[in-house]
């Protein structure tokens, strides 16, 4: 009762098949389950370019604190297929636990990992329907090695398949079961378990990228969306095609995504809150119309699901290569607002900022999420509505409509907006220069008072940033010699760099940009004080951010980029770390093969399941297994 | 609102057109029906595009928004959309409507979005000084106001576009034609578009005296309909759309038929009554 025991408080599992084998959906039961039960989970997909068919794969890393990227290597490889296991293979820990169809040749990669051989195929085939349920045979399998309760998987069963009939719920049924019995003879070989602990405060919710992004634009206000069908961005148009209508928004897939910003542009014109969504290619096109929107003052949002570029580049891989276009996109100067969020927690606070943002200064929000975030779903603490402060655009006063100057020049360049058939009064917008009235004027006094008009609203933004102070984010050691700059999805696994750097005594001060335009200046002047190198790290080739921080603040940044279709991992973070500090490859290596073994996580003393006093929720949570 | 006259839709600003510009009798045209109409215009916009006849929205004493070239049906679109309360009308040329804008045209058509849609046709580029239009006539003698341009200078043999037929074959619910030499018709066909439920297509023939001077050319050419025609008729609004000899006055074509305006109030009334009040917190909740 007092041995030591082998629990694991962060595991990541991935499972591997092809398209159609419905592998996404033992992963997303995973995750969900372990969700339910108490732990944080954070889960990424990579799907096939094909539509069914072609390699496929989920990701869940669990953790009891929520985890803050995908992580590096697996501790646990589930595959379907050979192919699969091939592409695969050389990402599970050498000590991790592989699991796998008899189709699948083992080869020397993975010499020293548990292998525990299922019969997924043939078992489904014989006698769980048929090879669709290979899936459910998979997740049985699982929950059997790791001792987790078979009653979190079958209401799982229930909610997805229950329209299909008796039939195809009694078919996953039985292969959860099959997959189950099959397993338990075989779990004395998986060295750990993974440890539960229930949720404390706040309710959890279990959150994609896109989900959180359209209910923050609910939570915002948000009246009109128009958008046109674009990988990783379509799910946000779905969701909120079916979301939006019963808070009485309406939503509507256009023609293309000129027509998809024009029908934004309208209706924000027209007093109320417009959004859409789209990705690189989409942003192309839109450009022209974000010039207009800074020109004509109408406040929207736009979503970039980023990918691989340029041009039709890589449809469902991850980059962030977009920020050149949204910062400069078009002719002319055009100021606009640029908002990246590094979570799904921000994807739903920062889009109701993008609209707090572009409300406030009357210009074009572009919010940078990526190809990541769209795809990933992570828990989160329920959101307190209330907490959320919602800014709406300036209304003219009665005082302001007896000689209504829709481009009124006022001190913060900001002035108040009509709204047609409210207002009674009436403006031309317009996307030519412009008097105050709205009155077309190309006069050197008009262009130039304009132009200072419309960029004097980025102060705005700054200082709303500044008080908020929630659009820059510092971890690591403040006082480190080595800084770095990171911005969007690369924030979390540069954090776990960080946090693993520290254990070897190396230091590193990370500077996290969620704000990209206009630049929080100060605050990247503050943190880049008396440092021996700054490191600017991002998922593009030509280190786009880090060129902006060059050319804006005159400041001396390195580039660090990778351009792979791939996120950072800590582990790459961590060995360029390393390298920043001087280690060579004699002092670095073991370090970093150590780190990429499956880790004893926590030892102590665990109650055998039953154990009295145990909290029932608990019991086989942390069943024991001897290392 | 207390009436108002045709010219007190008049804004201060001068129009920028050269004089004789069909575009001037547009204008005139669209007072009368605005004031025949009682047009509230603090409830009414007038889009436009980039062209000439795109300047338009800055004389009349309405909401306007002068957007981008090609791009006025998706803004005329998206404030329809968000307040159906709103009087839209979406204005442009023949190279603003046709050719940049082209794509857009069967999409606000076929969606029946309830707005008006006036295009100032002069079958010529006008802003920029004389080229080719996607309704400039032919060298084998279609449509009307063939000529060399700086563009074409070697001849102007692409077919030129039917606006009519092209709108019929979308599915346009209102699809008429006017001429600014007559803008008693085209005021009341204006009413007739405005008042329709749904997407109204006008084409109005309006010369441009400087690049293509078509009066005489059209004088000649036109035939009011004048009530000999049954505009329920889709077949035959099709056979006087492709007699490209003649240009008929009037309205071709009108068929009710339900609106996005009506097919988005209908979604509303469908989506789940728990979330209608707007609980977000219950939507959320569903993530757990």
């Amino acid at each position: 009762m007092d041995e030591l025991h082998h629990i694991v408080n962060d595991v990541i599992v991935r499972f591997a098949g092809d398209g159609g084998e419905g592998v996404i959906t033992t992963g997303e039961f995973f995750g969900l389950a372990l969700a339910r039960s108490g732990l944080d989970i954070f889960k990424v997909t990579s799907l096939p370019a094909e539509i069914k068919g072609g390699p496929a794969m989920i990701q869940v890393r669990v953790g009891e604190e929520p985890p803050k990227s995908q992580g590096s290597f697996l501790d646990i490889l589930v595959c379907f297929n050979n192919e699969v296991y091939h592409l695969n293979k050389a990402d599970l820990k050498p000590n991790g636990v592989l699991i796998y169809d008899p189709d699948c040749e083992i080869d020397e990669t993975n010499a020293d990992a548990t292998k525990i051989e299922i019969p997924l195929t043939e078992i489904a085939k014989k006698e769980a329907g048929g090879a669709l349920s290979k899936n459910m045979v998979a997740l049985g399998a699982i929950g059997g090695l790791l001792d987790i309760e078979a009653e979190l998987f079958e209401p799982l069963v229930h909610a997805r398949w229950g329209k299909k009939g008796e039939k195809v719920i009694g078919n996953n049924l039985a292969a959860l079961r099959l997959g189950r019995d099959f397993a338990q003879n075989l779990k004395h070989l998986v060295p750990f378990r993974i440890q539960r602990h229930p949720h404390k405060g706040a309710q959890v919710i279990q959150l994609g990228g896109n989900d959180a992004i359209a209910l923050g634009s609910i939570a915002s206000g948000l009246s009109v969306f128009a958008g046109y069908p674009i990988t990783p961005a379509s799910t946000i148009l779905e969701k909120l095609a079916v979301m939006l209508p019963s808070f009485g928004g309406k939503v509507m897939q256009v023609e293309d995504e000129i027509a998809a910003l024009g029908c934004v542009l309208g209706a924000s014109y027209a007093g109320y809150k417009a959004a859409t969504s789209t990705s690189g290619p989409g942003v192309s096109l839109m450009v022209e119309e974000i010039g207009l929107a800074s020109m004509a003052e109408i406040p929207c949002v736009i979503f970039d699901a980023q990918r691989g570029g340029p041009s039709t580049g890589l449809p469902t891989k991850e980059e962030q290569s977009d920020l050149n276009l949204a910062i400069y996109g078009g002719h002319g100067d055009s100021p606009r607002i640029v908002l990246a969020p590094a979570n799904v927690r921000d994807c739903f606070d920062l889009t109701i900022e993008a609209f707090n943002l572009s409300e406030m200064c009357q210009m074009p929000t572009l919010f940078l999420t990526d190809f990541y975030l769209a795809q990933a779903a992570a828990t989160t603490p329920e959101p307190d509505l209330s907490s959320y402060e919602i800014i709406n655009r300036l209304r003219p006063t009665a005082e302001d409509l007896k000689d209504y100057k829709r481009f009124k020049l006022t001190e913060s360049g900001v002035s108040p907006m009509a709204k047609p058939y409210d207002d009674a009064t009436f403006y031309i917008a317009t996307g030519l220069e412009h008097n105050e009235i709205g009155n077309p004027d190309i006069s050197p006094a008009a262009h130039r008072k304009m132009s200072d008009k419309r960029h004097q609203k980025l102060q705005t933004a700054i200082d709303y940033a500044e008080k908020k102070g929630t659009f820059a984010r510092q971890y690591g050691d403040p006082e480190a010699d080595i800084a770095v700059i990171t911005w969007g999805s690369t924030e979390g696994a540069m954090q776990e760099a960080i946090d693993l750097a520290a254990r070897q005594d190396l230091s590193v001060a990370q500077l996290h940009l969620l704000l990209l335009n206009p630049l929080p200046d100060q605050t990247i002047f503050e943190f880049i004080k008396n440092r021996k190198r700054i490191i600017v790290a991002e998922l593009n080739y030509t280190g786009q951010l880090a060129q902006r921080l060059r050319a804006a603040l005159n400041i001396q940044v390195e580039s660090f980029t990778k351009c792979t279709g791939q996120p950072f991992t800590p582990y790459e973070l961590l060995k360029q770390i390393m390298f920043y500090h001087g280690w060579d490859t004699g002092q670095s290596e073991p370090v970093l093969s150590q780190i990429a073994r499956v880790q004893k996580q926590r030892q102590a003393p665990v109650p055998a399941p039953g154990h009295e006093g145990q909290d029932a929720a608990m019991a086989g949570a942390v069943a024991v297994s001897r290392i | 609102m207390p009436f108002m006259p045709p010219k007190e839709y008049k804004t201060e600003a001068k129009p920028i057109w050269c004089p004789g510009c069909g575009d001037f009798a547009v204008l005139a045209a669209l007072y009368q029906a605005f004031s025949a109409l009682d047009i509230d215009p603090t409830k009414t916009v007038i889009v436009s595009g980039i062209g000439c006849s795109s300047r338009l929205p800055v004389f009349v004493k309405s909401y306007g928004f002068h957007t981008v070239h090609g791009r006025t049906l998706p803004v005329a679109t998206g404030i329809k959309l968000a307040n159906p309360e709103l009087t839209v009308l979406a204005m442009g040329g023949d190279g603003d409507a046709f050719a940049i804008g082209g794509g857009h045209i069967p999409h606000a058509a076929r969606r029946n979005v309830d707005i008006t849609y006036i295009v100032m046709d002069n079958f010529i580029y006008g802003l920029t000084k004389g080229q080719t239009s996607p309704t400039t006539g032919s060298q084998e003698g279609t449509g009307h106001g063939f000529k060399l341009t700086p563009t074409n200078p070697h001849g102007q043999w692409e077919e030129p576009l039917n606006p009519l037929a092209m709108l019929l074959t979308y599915g346009a619910s209102f699809v008429a034609r006017g001429y600014s030499a007559k803008p008693k018709p085209l005021a009341e066909v204006y009413q007739a578009a405005i008042r329709h439920k749904g997407f109204s297509f006008v084409q109005v023939l309006s010369p441009c005296v400087v690049f293509n001077k078509t009066y005489d050319e059209l004088d000649a050419a036109i035939i009011p309909l004048e009530g000999k025609h049954d505009t329920s008729d889709f077949r035959a609004a099709m056979d006087l759309a492709w007699d490209t000899q003649t240009e008929h006055l009037g309205i071709f074509y009108q068929k009710e038929r339900p609106t996005l305006t009506d097919r988005m109030a209908a979604i509303g009334t469908k989506s789940n009554p728990e979330q209608r009040a707007g609980d977000l917190s219950k939507l959320i909740a569903k993530y757990r």
